[in-house]
């Protein structure tokens, strides 16, 4: 099967929906670092060369190159350009036979995985150059997500003063695992920062922290690191609510990728049963945290995890809004079935909002 | 250590029990237990105090002792602290059956984790499983228990699980949530060996390091009980994927006060990602899923109080559809502050088997042990 | 408040409890005492008295049971305030709280709150001097069985199966009366 043929097989909107569509949940990918080179100063250029810095580590720890999760099988490069590396390789896969309205694309890279500031800034400089030029810029179809490390505030908030306004970028991407919980305080002015400029903070599946990956040690299995990434959901959504963060940037949207959402419903009703008692330790939160959560924080679709449509629907249900949910193809990730749940799933009423309005609203396209 | 034997006036056999409450916490502090434990211990622990992990991030709860506030005795006695009271205001007011006690030492303070010398822990776990045995398991037939074990260190944990498993009152080994390595690891190994063959479930339990997550620690008591079950996806899906389950087929795993709406939803996780990619794990003999059907409790305390009351029903049905429904265990958590009085806490909307079924049924099922006891008097 | 406000003066009989002597519950303490087989709580809060009802409506706790605490807030994080002017009752269990004043829930005030009831502080001259608003067959000699921790109480008129102690009234003191609605008149639902 040719690329083209196996592209038209794998149309994940082909003959299920016909609506307006905007993707959230898209990636694209620097692969390798020469990509880079000519958004670069030829000083770090030389640098890398001569340190032979090829890539950042935790890109290769969360999406381990030939796992099941990182390439849908369909992208697999047999021939012509891989997967989401350029952007004709984007039209030809996804725009073109897909044909979303938008695709909202996040370049990550594992960024946050490199300790030394200068390198890691002038990285993500390049990084949001090379998207801007590379992408960005060559279709009005495209929307992007900021690099940022956020291991040093200050410059993160640069960063997104640098790039921010172009009119491209909707979001910043923020990885589930962080150096800190992302509602902490110190966090606070680089949310303010996101807010200000009209874009949404999305956090996503990726990121290194400071200690173990997980709330009681070091997994062996890449499957279980995989697997138990919802922990770090959870307690993200967890600080955010806690620390005020909601309270703090009333202006901040927030974003969910690469969760899924049938978990969530849980999580927000244990947040307001537990606020009701501990409301003394946070009182800041002057109303219950699913008020904020509902109306402030949307997450993508996918991974839906085999979920029969009556389970979805259930939990759309639960969720509390018609909101709140977003269609993302997850291209080029495997993410598991997709589109044909997540609509067998949504009552019909609501499936024009999942598919774009719901976007539309929360990213202010 | 002797088994004791209760003469009971009105012995039940296990079936008749109508209520069991699976997660009580009797009071046990270092104040308590070293008077048992060996010399060198006492005094090391009156110079140099313990050290674990709970002093790297301590979130200030809200209760003092994280205790309901009426559960001070007359005299002013700690909650948890003194067997009568504890019994008179738990079984006797909420008609509770049995109850067993997870230990404070293991399941709030965590003072077997990393930190401190290896033989004190070992110590500090024996010196409180006796003094549970003579202040608690002997005063009334009805308080069960649990083994506290130094879990760090296998070779202290196994005779420690072979010197108290004889006593059939002891009805699982209770560890915290966290531990340093995800429990699946082979050091952990000997402990569910011996475990398994004295028929005790491994029973995790919420402990004092309230805040770590895989991303720093949390700042408040909130982010803790709000964000319990972060751990538990580690530990299941290690437990799991680490073929715990293939090595040692009779180990059952409870997971106490760490909530239950998220399981269904993390099964399907578990499945869908071990379809991707399972060639990492060649040797698992069944589909995730399948090892937490057939190994995990859950308690329900603190139970789940969505916004609607049939939403309740939904999810309980959610569970049961993910074939849990006879995993759930009714427990009060007395005498702390989010304590759930079984006669409100488990809505009335759930048929009378499934409330039976949670309030006793289940129980029967997951601690097998209680078939040994001779006899279980009824709460008049 | 819950219930019919029985205007001073007015003939109210069989809903004014004494529960306690004035002087037995000091400016920042309280007492639980039982009328018409429920229990209350009543709390001296500077020298203006609150009574509630002793239950929950979460799963039934010993609401007055629970500690009292000035009312924290914050418009942001990090800015604390706390408010000694506002008062909530914390349930032991679960840690709703409750307005000491209104009965209403922090957390859903329109729909969650604890029943409250007003309270006069009577002395006891009048109590004991066959006032008609206590009912014609009062009179000083008559023992009056006052609250208590779980003791039981008697209004002016009626008396029951009650194992309380008895208190004769004195003169010189000043009591607390406890009104409830009108019996068989609906109270306002939760």
């Amino acid at each position: 099967m040719t690329q083209a043929e196996a592209t038209a097989a794998a149309n994940p909107l082909a003959d299920r929906w016909d609506g307006p569509a905007v993707d959230c949940d898209v990636q694209v990918q620097v692969g390798t670092i020469e990509t880079l080179y000519p958004y670069l100063e030829k000083g770090w250029v030389d640098w890398i060369e001569s340190t032979a810095f090829r890539v950042p580590p935790s890109l290769a720890i969360n999406y381990p190159p030939r796992a099941g999760i990182s390439m849908a099988p369909q992208w697999i490069p047999t021939d012509g350009p891989a997967a989401a590396t350029r952007y004709e390789a984007l039209r030809d896969h996804l725009l073109e036979p897909a044909g979303p309205e938008i695709a909202i694309i996040n370049p990550y890279w594992g960024l946050d995985s490199l300790r030394h500031p200068e390198l890691a800034a002038s990285l993500a400089r390049a990084i949001n150059d090379w998207l801007i030029e590379q992408f960005l810029d060559r279709d009005p179809r495209l929307r992007g997500s900021v690099t940022i490390v956020h291991h040093d505030p200050a410059e993160a908030i640069r960063e997104i003063e640098r790039v921010g306004d172009h009119p491209g970028f909707v979001q910043v991407h923020l990885p589930v695992w962080s150096q800190a919980p992302w509602g902490r305080r110190l966090w606070h002015p680089l949310f303010k920062a996101i807010a200000d400029r009209g874009l949404v903070a999305t956090i996503h599946y990726g990121g290194v922290p400071d200690g173990p990956p997980t709330a009681t040690g070091w997994p062996s299995y890449f499957i279980e690191h995989y697997a138990a990434a919802t922990q770090m959901y959870l307690i993200q959504v967890v600080s955010i609510v806690a620390e005020g963060l909601f309270e703090a940037v009333p202006n901040l949207r927030i974003t969910l990728n690469d969760c899924g959402f049938i978990w969530l419903p849980g999580l927000i009703w244990r947040l307001d049963k537990d606020w009701k008692g501990l409301r003394r330790d946070i009182p800041w939160v002057q109303r219950p945290p699913s008020e904020a959560i509902r109306q402030r924080l949307c997450v993508t679709a996918l991974p839906l995890d085999d979920a029969p449509p009556e389970e979805i629907a259930r939990a759309i249900d639960w969720l509390g809004s018609e909101a709140m949910v977003l269609y993302g193809s997850g291209y080029p990730r495997a993410k598991g079935e997709g589109l044909t749940a997540l609509l067998d799933g949504v009552p019909e009423a609501m499936q024009s909002k999942v598919m774009s309005e719901n976007a539309r609203r929360h990213f202010n396209l | 250590m002797q088994v004791q034997t209760q003469d009971t006036p009105q012995a039940m056999a296990p079936e008749q029990l109508a209520r069991i409450d699976v997660d009580t916490h009797n009071l046990i502090f270092e104040a308590q237990v070293a008077p048992y434990l060996a010399k060198r211990w006492q005094s090391y622990l009156e110079t140099f105090g313990l050290r674990q992990q709970a002093a790297y991030g301590l979130a200030v709860g809200q209760h003092p002792l994280a205790a309901r506030t009426d559960a001070w005795g007359p005299e002013g006695q700690p909650p948890g602290l003194e067997p009568a009271f504890f019994c008179q205001q738990l079984l006797e007011e909420h008609e509770i059956d049995l109850a067993i006690l997870n230990s404070t030492l293991q399941s709030s303070c965590h003072m077997m984790g990393p930190g401190s010398p290896r033989q004190l822990i070992a110590d500090l776990a024996r010196a409180g499983n006796e003094y549970e045995q003579e202040v608690w398991l002997d005063a009334d037939p009805r308080l069960l228990g649990a083994i506290c074990v130094a879990f760090e260190d296998s070779q202290s944990t196994v005779a420690e699980i072979e010197r108290c498993a004889p006593d059939s009152r002891f009805l699982q080994i209770l560890l915290p949530f966290r531990t340093m390595d995800p429990l699946g690891n082979e050091r952990y190994w000997p402990m569910f060996e011996a475990a398994e063959h004295f028929d005790l479930p491994i029973s995790l339990h919420p402990a004092a390091q309230h805040g770590e997550t895989g991303s720093g620690w949390q700042s408040f008591y909130f982010e803790h009980h709000a964000g319990l079950p972060s751990a538990l996806y580690s530990q299941m899906a290690s437990l799991i994927f680490e073929g715990v389950f293939d090595r040692f087929p009779r180990l059952q795993i409870v997971f106490q006060e760490g909530g239950w709406s998220w399981v269904a939803p993390f099964m399907r996780r578990l499945d869908r990602s071990w379809d991707q990619l399972h060639s990492e794990v060649p040797d698992l003999e069944h589909r995730p899923s399948d090892y937490v059907r057939r190994h995990f409790w859950f308690t329900t305390q603190p139970i789940e109080e969505p916004d609607r009351p049939d939403q309740f029903d939904q999810l309980h049905e959610q569970f049961a559809a993910a074939g849990l429904e006879s995993r759930l265990m009714f427990s009060s958590d007395y005498p702390h502050w989010d304590f759930d009085a079984p006669a409100f806490a488990i809505p009335h909307s759930l048929s009378s088997d499934a409330r039976e079924a949670i309030f006793s049924g289940n129980a029967l099922g997951c601690y097998s042990r209680l078939a040994l006891l001779p006899g279980i008097p009824s709460t008049p | 408040m819950s219930g019919p406000q029985p205007e001073v003066g007015s003939s109210t009989r069989g809903n004014r409890y004494v529960v306690a002597r004035a002087a037995d519950i000091p400016p920042g303490e309280r007492r639980i005492v039982r009328a018409r087989g429920r229990t209350y709580g009543i709390f001296n809060l500077d020298g203006r008295f609150h009574a509630l009802l002793n239950r929950c409506p979460h799963q039934g706790a010993q609401l007055c049971k629970g500690p009292l605490q000035t009312f924290v807030e914050a418009d942001a994080p990090g800015r604390l305030r706390f408010d000694d002017s506002r008062w909530f009752l914390q349930c032991p269990w679960h840690g709703w709280e409750f307005d000491i004043e209104t009965g209403q829930s922090y957390a859903d005030p329109a729909r969650t709150r604890v029943r409250n009831y007003p309270v006069d502080i009577e002395p006891g001259a009048e109590l004991a001097g066959g006032d008609d608003r206590r009912g014609a067959d009062q009179t000083q000699q008559e023992p009056l069985v006052a609250g208590g921790v779980h003791n039981t109480v008697v209004s002016g008129r009626s008396k029951g199966p009650y194992t309380a102690e008895t208190v004769s009234v004195s003169v010189e003191a000043d009591y607390v009366v406890l009104i409830l609605p009108d019996r068989g008149s609906k109270e306002t639902p939760i």
